[in-house]
This record gives C-alpha cells, structure tokens and sequence, in this order.
C-alpha cells in the first residue's frame, strides 16, 4: 500500500488578510474581501471593484510578494528542511500579456522578461525552500493550483521526493485582465454594491470578481514528517482530474467533468460518497459554472453541505485551488464549515445543500472543486490526521 | 508503446516527404496550416491561438490510429509563455496607446471597444490542451506544464505515470510553442539566447509507459529553430 501523503504546512495571503489565521477568522464571519480597484485608476472601466491582496505592489513583484509571504508562512509552520528530496509544484499564469510592452520605450531587462515567465514563482519558490529536487507549473487557467497539488500528491506517492512545496498564485487586477474578462461578459458589474457583488449559487448572481492571492502547502510522505517531529495538519487523501472537453467558454449543463473528476478523486482516496461531510465548491458566482457543478454535486454526492467561499475571497483564479484546499483543512482542523456569504436567494437550478453561515460540525473528509476556463476540473480531498 | 506520432513543425506535417527535409537548415515559421480537416466545427478557427492551430493537426495524426474510448484517455501538455496574439491584438493597442504610452484613459474608451472580446481565452496557456481535448472528446486526466525545454519533460513523466499507475489506458501527450512574433523575439535578445526562434508542435500517442526521449534539441535547433518544450520531443521523430 502507497504510504500516506500529509500536510505538514500551510499559508496564504487573500483578499481577506495576510496569513492563514487572519484569513480564516475573517473567513469564520463571513467578512468581505471586496471592494473598489486601487491599483490604478479604474474610472470609466466597466467594472470597478476587485477583490484586491492586502499587499503593495503591482504585475511581476505583487506577484512575487504575495508568494514569498504565502510560502515562508507554509515552511515556517512546516519546519521543512530543504535538500534533493524536495520538490516544488507551482499553479501559475504568467503575469500578463507580454506585448502590453509594446508602449514600452525602453526595453525590458532580462530580469523583467523572466519575472514574467509563469514559472518565475515556480523557481522563487524552490530558491526560498532550498528545494533541489524536481519542479514544475502547472498552467490550467483557474485549475492550475488544484492540479499542482494534485501533481506533488502524486510525485510523493511514486516516492520521487520526500515532501513537495505547491500551490498557487496571481495577481488579475489590472487594466487589460479587468477590460478582457468584462468584455467576454464574465465579470460582475455590481459596481454600486461591490462587496455584495460577488454571490455564488444565488439567483441573483452576474458573475465572477477578480482577485488576487497565494496560497502554499507542504506536502510530505507520512513516515518523514513523523520522523522529524512535524505536526500533521490532515491527510491528503484524494485527487481527481477530467477534462469537460465541450466549449471553451462553457460548462455541460449536466456538469459531467466535475461529476467525474470528484469521483476519481473518491477513488484515488477510497472512499465513498457518503463520506464527504463537506464540500468547498468552486462556485465562481457565474451562471453557468454554479449550475452545473450543482448537478454534478447532486448527481454524485446528494445533499452534502457545501458552501463557496468566493463570495468572500472572491476568484483568485490560478490560486483559488490551493487557497480553497487550505479552507477545507482548516475546516477538519476546526470542525467548521464556512458559510456562503451573499447568498440571499438560493438558485433553484442549484439543487445544492449550502451552508449559509458557518457552522460546526464533526468533519472525518472535506473535499474542494476547481475547474477552469477550457475545461479542466480538479478535486481534492482531505481528511483528518 | 508509441501508438502514433505526429508533428507541425517548420519542415512539414508528419509526412514522408517532410522527412526528407531534415538535413535542411531551416528555421522558423509553419507554413499554413490547414485546418480544415482538424476543427470540426469551423468557426472554432477564431478562438485558437498560433500554437493551438499548430497542435491540432498535430494531435490528429498522432490520434489517427487510435481505436479505443476517448473519454478514458488522458492528455498532457507542455507550453511556453501565453502566447502573444499580436495580430488579434493590433487593433486594441493602436487605440489604447498616446504618445507612444499605454494609457488607461484610451482604453477606458475606443481601446475597449477594439479590444477583442475572445483575446483572454486566446491567450490562456491550456487553450492548446483544452482545443485538442474538445476535437477529440478527450475526458480522461490531464496537465499543461509550462516553461522551457523541461516543460516537455514534465508532460512526458505524467503521462508515463498516470499509464503506469493504471489512471488512463493511453494517453496523448505533447507540446506546442509559436515564438515568432516580435514580443519573442525582443525577450530572446534581452536574454541572449542564440539561434533562431522558431515555432511547432509534437504530439505523441501512448499506450504503455516509456523512457524519455532521447535528447535531441541542439541537433534540432538549426534545423527547426528554437521550439521551447516542443524540443523535448524532437528526439522522437525518426531520422531520414
């Protein structure tokens, strides 16, 4: 039997606050992470707000920022010695379009051009960890990070390394994403009510907010964080990945990718439906993404207690999956179920259990969906140590 | 095992006669392609971005023989930066630039209108996977990995370990990079990389776990130019 892969570290910079406890507390009241555009002027763009890091900064060093802060809090906690037995696995888009340099009247340096690579934080993070083993990014648009745990489960698993440094980061507040996303009509345009914009599974919903954040684990084979004294947050269990192979833009109304990447990720961790206690969903706010992981949840998992924390966070896009996946831990951890901030009025095309504020309860297996633009669905389960 | 095999690259599409161009120095662009027998919806052409038009008829020879269930087989590719769709682009960046700046005022108004409504889907870095997966109703697990040469090799080692730890029954697996726009080449130069950008896709069919190619990127680079984590792959085409 493969040995078992543990969390042994965790941190995350959000929209909410810098730090996992910060950033859980708030989480645990339902605060609101949302609010009008300071990076630049944003007067007379289509929208507004976004759901902005606590951070200084903008492009490549907000990104870089955000990472170092996320991963120093995960290895700080972890105590995770670096060496060849550790690996990095990084979700990541590269920063933004590089022919935005076009203006430019100098040309960039050669440090700027790899800044903005996608695997810029993949090496930052291995330079931080002193990690000298393998590393690679994942580019899965709002799966990236999801699936870049879901990689290092399995590099631990295949015994390639000893533990493996992975999650996500990005940084979409700004002009071009802000303009590009709008146009494609996938944004909210609450721009009177920004902090109420954001509203997964509501009827009332219009979209998804862009955000900002990063959020890093380290993952450990069980006997070496046993070994060195670690303490095991929860037991990463499971993963599952499909792709929806139908449009580009949309979801299949009968959420057949997510259906399928949740019951791989069953499978993966041996377990059965009726052992989810909860399920963090990706519930992005938009239409179509909240209906059609609903038919896949109910499909597959029934009336599981669900909520999505985006309504609070709102989409940190290649991030969302690690950030999540550190929810749904601390959620075992805590035995808590966040709740779905801005949900006023359930969609009775969701036929979703939601847990509207949060909530206690005894929790053996949370589980956490990301899917992304193109198609590609990520699960991830948890359970406790 | 190798079930099919097959490459858009600057020498040709995956046929005998662009075999024969293998001792020619050439570099840089793909001629065409012809995508006609590779979308199956048409107007699908208007959302693929350069390197996604080069991995589908790549992808397709490589699928030629492939009789089993798609919906079991897995998909992984390797890609480089997001691809910059200067061309799409051009229109957008005339309207939103002042006195040689980007200025936000501009794009707040003719600029936004001008700038193309599917450029953010164009430009994502799993656009090429997630085209691919849709012409061949592929649902089984899958990655995109990006950055360099290593890139290929990352897509490689998922694809040989989800066959081997019994995830898929075969697996499509592939990179695919075009690098000669002008953004490429401004970056190659602040890099100083030497040689000459070039552009291309591979994809390869698997049904049983395999070593690594072998490695084959100097040999290829005068003939095909810099092709990023398509080079990992190169060292599968064989020679003459």
């Amino acid at each position: 039997m493969t040995e078992r892969v543990v969390v042994t570290g965790i941190g995350m910079v959000t929209p909410l606050g810098v730090g996992v406890e910060p950033t859980w507390q708030a989480v645990l009241r339902g605060d609101n992470g949302i609010g009008p555009i300071t990076r630049f002027d944003a007067t007379g763009f289509p929208v507004r707000f976004a759901a902005e890091a606590p951070v200084a900064g903008e492009g490549a060093a907000l990104k870089a920022a955000l990472t170092e802060l996320a991963v120093r809090e995960a290895l700080d906690m972890s105590g995770l010695p670096g060496g060849e037995r550790v690996g990095v696995c990084v979700g990541s888009e590269a920063c933004r379009p590089p022919w935005t340099w076009l203006w430019r009247k100098d040309m960039p340096t050669a440090a700027e051009v790899e800044a903005l690579a996608p695997d810029a934080p993949t090496r930052q993070v291995a330079a931080i960890a002193g990690a000298l083993g393998p590393r690679s990014t994942v580019s899965t648009a709002c799966t990236s990070s999801s699936q870049a745990l879901g990689e290092a489960m399995q590099r631990i698993r295949r015994g390639e390394v000893d533990a493996m440094v992975c999650g996500g980061v990005d940084a979409l507040s700004e002009p071009l994403m802000v303009v590009g996303f709008s146009k494609l009509g996938a944004l909210s345009t609450r721009n009177d009510d920004p902090s109420r914009a954001s509203r997964p599974f509501d009827l009332h919903r219009d979209g998804f907010v862009l955000g900002e954040g990063a959020g890093f684990l380290v993952l450990e084979r069980e006997s070496c964080a046993r070994a060195r004294g670690a303490t095991v947050l929860a037991v990463a269990e499971g993963y599952g990945c499909s792709c929806n192979a139908w449009r580009i833009t949309d979801s299949p109304p009968d959420g057949r990718g997510a259906y399928d990447a949740m019951r791989l990720a069953l499978e993966d961790a041996g377990l059965s439906p009726a052992d989810i206690d909860y399920v963090n969903a990706h519930g992005t706010s938009t239409q179509q993404n909240d209906a059609s992981e609903s038919m896949a949840l109910a499909r597959l998992l029934g009336p599981v207690p669900t909520s999505s924390t985006k309504g609070m966070t709102g989409h940190l896009v290649a991030a969302c999956g690690a950030v999540e996946a550190i929810f749904t831990i601390l959620a075992l951890r805590d035995g808590v179920m966040p709740g779905s901030r801005n949900l006023e009025e359930p969609d009775p095309a969701c036929p979703v259990n939601l847990v509207r504020e949060a909530t206690r309860a005894p929790l053996r297996h949370t589980l956490t969906n990301a899917f992304g633009f193109g198609g590609s669905n990520g699960s991830l389960i948890f359970g406790r140590p | 095992m190798i079930l099919g095999l097959g490459f858009e690259l600057p020498i040709g599409l995956s046929e005998p006669v662009a075999l024969r161009h293998l001792p020619d120095p050439r570099a840089g662009v793909v001629a065409g392609p012809d995508l006609g027998p590779w979308l199956k919806r048409r107007k699908d052409a208007r959302l693929l971005p350069r390197a996604a038009e080069l991995a589908l008829p790549a992808a397709g020879v490589a699928m030629r023989g492939f009789t089993g269930n798609p919906e079991e087989l897995g998909i992984f590719v390797a890609v480089g930066r997001e691809p910059p769709d200067e061309g799409d682009a051009e229109a957008s960046l005339v309207a939103m630039g002042r006195g040689g700046e980007l200025d936000l005022k501009a794009l707040r108004g003719e600029g936004r209108a001008l700038y193309p409504p599917l450029l953010p889907l164009r430009t994502l870095p799993n656009m090429i996977l997630a085209h691919v997966a849709i012409q061949h109703g592929i649902r089984g697990e899958n990655a995109v990995f990006a950055g360099g040469a290593e890139a290929g090799h990352h897509a490689w080692e998922a694809a040989c370990a989800a066959l081997a730890e019994g995830r898929c029954d075969a697996a499509l697996v592939g990179a695919a990079l075009s690098a000669v726009d002008l953004a490429s080449a401004r970056d190659r130069l602040r890099l100083g990389r030497a040689g000459a950008p070039g552009e291309g896709a591979i994809f390869v069919l698997l049904g049983a776990p395999m070593p690594l190619p072998p490695h084959a990127e100097g040999e290829w680079a005068a003939r095909v130019g810099d092709v990023g984590p398509v080079g990992a792959f190169l060292g599968l085409i064989p020679p003459g």
